[in-house]
């Protein structure tokens, strides 16, 4: 896959396939899914604790950080057939992906290098995927915006 | 030598001191997250230096496990709220 992304001034121009969006509002489906619904297969990543030592974490964080991950999966699912996002929307893709490729391995129980191995490819193949659209993410987002008179 | 928790016997009194213990938000290596994603989301959670968000991940990398911040209580919850829902394994626990 070549450089899907593309940054100007204040938006990101985006360049992929029907196929690889549906990929993208798919995964930004499931997490939100996982966020709304205990027994999803993302549902337990979704739900780590966040101080070990207490017995049950305070409702009011746990529903923050529910209510910040569902926010963002919303605005991927709505956004994943935009030709352009803002740097926002960009920002959102970004945590969605990353959420979803954790809670993705979560479910599919990789916890250690080797267990990527034992994936049947088209587990393996959806998580690189997620992996891919990251770093593209990462490069477009930390870029410098282009100058557009040039 | 009298210790903190001599000092203030009550249940409620206790709780706050220990409060005040800091905190450490530990973020944890995983099999599948970039090392460039790592790096970025301390940036953007802590508002590191990329130089600092870097040795942080390395570290995470290398050792398994980082101590990425430590403070009061409250604090440190609410950054691990923000690493989890950049997609990062984190979690608070006791300063050692």
């Amino acid at each position: 896959m070549s450089m899907p992304f593309d940054r100007t001034v204040d938006s990101i121009r985006v360049d992929l396939s029907r196929e690889i969006r549906r990929y993208v509002s798919g995964l930004a489906a499931s997490v939100l899914q996982g966020t709304r619904d205990g027994t999803h297969p993302f549902a337990h990543r979704l739900a780590a604790p966040i101080t070990v030592t207490k017995d049950q974490d305070d409702a009011f964080l746990v529903l923050a950080r529910t209510d910040v991950i569902a926010t963002a999966a919303q605005i991927t699912e709505s956004t994943a057939f935009s030709e352009e996002l803002t740097l926002d929307e960009a920002e959102a893709w970004f945590d969605t992906l990353q959420v979803g490729c954790q809670a993705l391995s979560g479910s599919l129980r990789v916890t250690i290098p080797q267990d990527l191995d034992r994936l049947d490819p088209d587990d393996r193949e959806r998580l690189r995927l997620a992996q891919d659209l990251l770093s593209f993410l990462v490069d477009v987002l930390d870029e410098p915006p282009c100058d557009e008179e040039n | 030598m009298t210790t903190p928790l001599e000092t203030f016997p009550e249940g409620d009194t206790l709780t706050a001191i220990a409060l005040d213990l800091p905190f450490d938000v530990i973020v944890w290596d995983d099999p599948v997250t970039l090392m460039t994603v790592v790096t970025r989301i301390l940036m953007k959670v802590f508002a590191y230096p990329k130089q600092k968000a870097y040795r942080l991940m390395l570290a995470v990398h290398e050792e398994g496990r980082a101590v990425v911040w430590s403070g009061e209580l409250n604090k440190a919850e609410a950054y691990c709220v923000r690493l989890h829902a950049s997609g990062l394994l984190a979690s608070v626990e006791p300063s050692s």
